[in-house]
């Protein structure tokens, strides 16, 4: 009797119940709680686009601040978010996510505020691209870094025209 | 005197709700009625009105334990009207993935069947094998169910080191040859419980036209993945079980030994994994408008996808029909003349899942 | 007339303490947990701590009575007290050592009929619960008893015809022979079905008809039938270790060997449980008509033949 034989070798082995203590380690992939890097968010919006549940929204105010907010009670942690930011400013941690407020109220209710920054040329509010970002878009300028994007797509048209067109014969144009 | 004898919709026998009530003569079923509709979530509604990214996170969650093969299906759907081919690896992937589904949920099927018929240690025993599937997939994927794994175009997880979920298999496939399989083909009061009874002749699978093991237990080979092989089934081969008896134990031993099948087809998929891509496409995905009909096979059978684009950003139908949509009928026809201690096994024996019933 | 009193003194004793309810409690809690523990065992698990079944009990004691309406109030409190009375009062019938009660002539039939009433209790339970689950327990129940009953009472009638009288200790004091060691396997054979354990536990299957007959029943009276189950459990362990095991001349020595003798008992039969599937009822009525029927009919051949 297979069964007479197994009930008896587990009689000799040990438990198989697991204490909390000796969980099972958690894979590299695991999809935990979700952390957000304001330095690094640009508020492209791929992330609330991706989201089947509506857990991410942004809210913002002009010419201040542009929001993300996330409720843990609305994520499926599917993980699209994370897989789709293209500055990786989401990532889901390797913890659990808590499933109660914590004494300071915050843990359901994720919120960073994206702080605008005048552009350093024409003064115009606008998001701050993180710096892996302005370097792989647009290469490192020092004088450039603080643009808004009008102003850097001027900038690069400017730089464009000047390959070009050598800057005499662009100034008799003018 | 007959009576009316309510099983379900909250009942110890049942994973999810629904609701089986039969007249009885003493123990004896005279006849039955099924009702389901009680976790109804109006998924393929929802799905038109969620993008094509999120439209996967959704179909995902029909169903709790065969949630790959709703979103992998939906995917290859968006991907023949787009005409987008899976690279090999990604196929591979999604196999893997598919099969280990299977797995797992023929082996909690086999844990609720052994508590049916009262067996609480061939439970335990099950249940700590399934944890091994459990924990292979939660290494893959992230997670325990809805493995988030399928993208229009591929798959987003590789399996970096596919020799290294060896050794589980192993000790699956000899937990299942030395304690799940005798168990339940020799263990004297098992047999008792499950030979011969809640008997589904061939004819009457033909009529209340059921899919998947439920069919194949009753003499009926069809499987989609031997008549119209689709990832790697075909480059993998694949051999379908089939029983002619039509009672409960066939049922059994055919969800066993595609166990057994699975766990071979696992084991080459993850020798032979193909190197590539694991995405034709990037970004997301453009649907053109058109129309495209899937059928792949889930742990309980057929699955049929029907998804109409009409090039916008969202679905503009998505009809799914589960296998135990059409299984879970024929249940009526089973329990006719058992007796009432065999309902519970009878009603499991079929596998019913109801969240993808009720969808 | 002080005769009386001191006799009925002994009683009463014997009833609240010692076989009976003060002693009996916790030995059948003790018996309880060692069952669990050991099906835990078996199963691979760790098992449930030491007090479980007391707290069970304690928790329950503390839960609301939820009497379901169009039940009748009287009847359906009043069958959780019968049964732990009836259990309790056989055992104190059991000659186990330092029982203060005599053993009186023909006390045999009046436990075998005290062991019904708890059984009774549970079939009238559930058929008073209204609860279609609960009357399918009850007409399961009472089946069941139908069948194992034949082998039960068999083993104790041969045993009180090898003894030749229908005393518990004239059962006890009978010279050993062949007819205990046959009577012992026609009891143990009823055993699982009268504990409902498993391959037996038709009446109790949770996985067919949610739970047993005491479906309806909460709070104290359930815990007073749980409390009946434990009693019952250390009534049929020892009246197996009081007829069928040898007693020595020393009491101290007697009661450890009973005690020991019904632990084995319980093991065997939890042993059993664990390695089986639950039987439906036609079957196991035709196990305990067929092999019931002819351990009994051999175990009664063998006390005539002598």
């Amino acid at each position: 009797m297979a069964m007479l034989k197994t009930i008896l070798g587990n009689l000799l082995r040990p438990p198989r119940t697991r204490d909390p203590a000796d969980m099972p380690e958690v894979p590299p992939v695991y999809r935990g709680a979700l952390a957000h890097d304001a330095a690094r968010c640009t508020a492209c919006g791929t992330c609330a686009f991706v989201c089947a549940p509506k857990a991410i929204t942004f809210t913002q105010e002009p010419g201040v601040s542009v929001s993300w907010h996330f409720f843990i009670g609305q994520c499926s942690f599917c993980g699209l978010c994370a897989q789709n930011c293209p500055t990786r400013a989401i990532s889901l941690q390797a913890d659990a996510p808590g499933a109660t407020n914590s004494a300071a109220g915050d843990g359901l209710r994720l919120e960073s505020v994206i702080r605008l920054q005048p552009c350093t040329r024409c003064g115009a509010a606008h998001v701050p691209l993180p710096d892996a970002t302005i370097e792989a878009l647009w290469g490192v300028e020092e004088a450039e870094r603080g643009y808004c994007p009008e102003c850097r797509r001027r900038a690069a048209s400017e730089k464009l025209r000047a390959a070009f067109v050598p800057a005499e014969e662009a100034h008799h144009d003018r | 005197m007959p009576y009316s004898f309510p099983l379900g919709p909250y009942h110890p026998a049942l994973e999810e709700p629904f609701k089986v009530k039969v007249q009885c003569r003493g123990e004896v079923i005279d006849s039955a009625t099924v009702e389901v509709g009680f976790s109804f979530r109006g998924i393929e509604l929802l799905a038109q009105k969620r993008n094509w990214v999120e439209v996967i996170t959704l179909i995902e969650r029909v169903c709790g334990i065969c949630s790959n093969t709703h979103a992998m299906t939906f995917c290859m759907a968006a991907e023949t009207i787009a005409g987008i081919e899976v690279p090999k690896r990604a196929a591979h992937i999604r196999t893997i993935i598919a099969e280990l589904e299977r797995l797992h949920s023929h082996l909690l099927w086999a844990g609720v069947g052994a508590e049916d018929i009262g067996f609480h240690s061939l439970f335990m025993e099950v249940f700590t094998l399934r944890e091994l599937v459990m924990d292979t997939l939660e290494a893959i994927s992230g997670n325990r169910v809805n493995y988030g794994m399928n993208c229009i175009g591929g798959v987003h997880r590789d399996i970096p080191d596919p020799k290294r979920h060896l050794p589980a298999l192993d000790t699956l496939s000899k937990g299942l040859a030395e304690i799940v399989i005798p168990t339940f083909t020799e263990n004297p009061t098992a047999l008792t419980r499950t030979r011969g009874v809640g008997r589904l002749t061939r004819e009457q699978a033909v009529e209340w036209a059921v899919v998947g093991p439920v069919a194949r237990a009753s003499g009926l080979d069809i499987d989609v993945r031997k008549d119209q092989p689709y990832l790697s089934y075909a480059d993998l081969g694949f051999e379908s079980v089939v029983r002619p008896e039509g009672d409960v134990l066939a049922r059994v031993v055919v969800r066993a030994l595609e166990m057994v099948e699975s766990i071979r087809l696992i084991r080459e998929a993850l020798l032979s994994l193909p190197a590539g891509p694991l995405r034709a496409t990037q970004g997301v995905p453009e649907i053109p408008s058109g129309e495209a009909t899937i059928r792949t096979e889930a742990p309980r059978g057929e699955a049929f996808y029907y998804v109409a684009s009409e090039g916008g950003a969202t679905p503009a139908r998505v009809k799914i029909r589960t296998p135990s949509f059409v299984n879970i009928p024929a249940i009526e026809a089973m329990v006719v003349g058992q007796p009432l201690a065999d309902l519970s096994i009878i009603q499991a024996s079929v596998d019913p899942c109801i969240s993808c019933t009720d969808r | 007339m002080n005769a009386v009193w001191s006799s009925l003194g002994s009683y009463l004793l014997a009833f609240a303490v010692w076989p009976g309810l003060l002693l009996a409690a916790p030995l059948g809690w003790l018996e309880l947990w060692f069952m669990r523990k050991l099906v835990a065992r078996l199963q691979g698990r760790q098992g449930p701590p030491f007090f479980q079944p007391f707290f069970d009990f304690m928790k329950l004691l503390g839960k609301e009575t939820v009497i379901p309406r169009g039940v009748n109030r009287g009847i359906f409190l009043a069958l959780p007290v019968v049964s732990v009375a009836a259990v309790t009062a056989a055992l104190a019938i059991v000659p186990l050592p330092g029982n203060p009660a005599p053993s009186l002539p023909g006390d045999v039939v009046l436990l075998l009929y005290l062991m019904e009433v708890p059984i009774l209790c549970e079939v009238l339970a559930g058929y008073v619960s209204r609860s279609i689950y609960g009357q399918v327990a009850a007409m399961r129940e009472a089946l069941l008893s139908l069948a194992y009953n034949l082998p039960f009472l068999v083993a104790i009638i041969a045993m009180a015809q090898e003894a030749g009288s229908f005393q518990m200790s004239t059962l006890q004091a009978a010279p050993y022979g062949l007819v205990h060691l046959l009577a012992a396997v026609t009891f143990l054979l009823a055993l699982p079905a009268r504990m409902k354990l498993n391959p037996f536990s038709i009446a109790n299957a949770e996985h067919e008809i949610v739970a047993d007959s005491h479906i309806e029943y909460s709070g104290p009276p359930l815990a007073l039938f749980k409390l009946s189950h434990a009693v019952e459990l250390v009534l049929l362990t020892e009246l197996f270790a009081v007829v069928f095991i040898p007693a020595t001349p020393w009491p101290l020595v007697n009661l450890l060997v009973y005690l020991a003798a019904g632990v084995a008992v319980l093991g065997g039969v939890t042993l059993l449980a664990t390695a089986t599937a639950r039987l439906r009822l036609t079957q196991a009525f035709r196990f305990y008509w067929v092999w019931g029927g002819l351990a009994s009919a051999v175990t009664l051949a063998a006390t005539l033949v002598r």
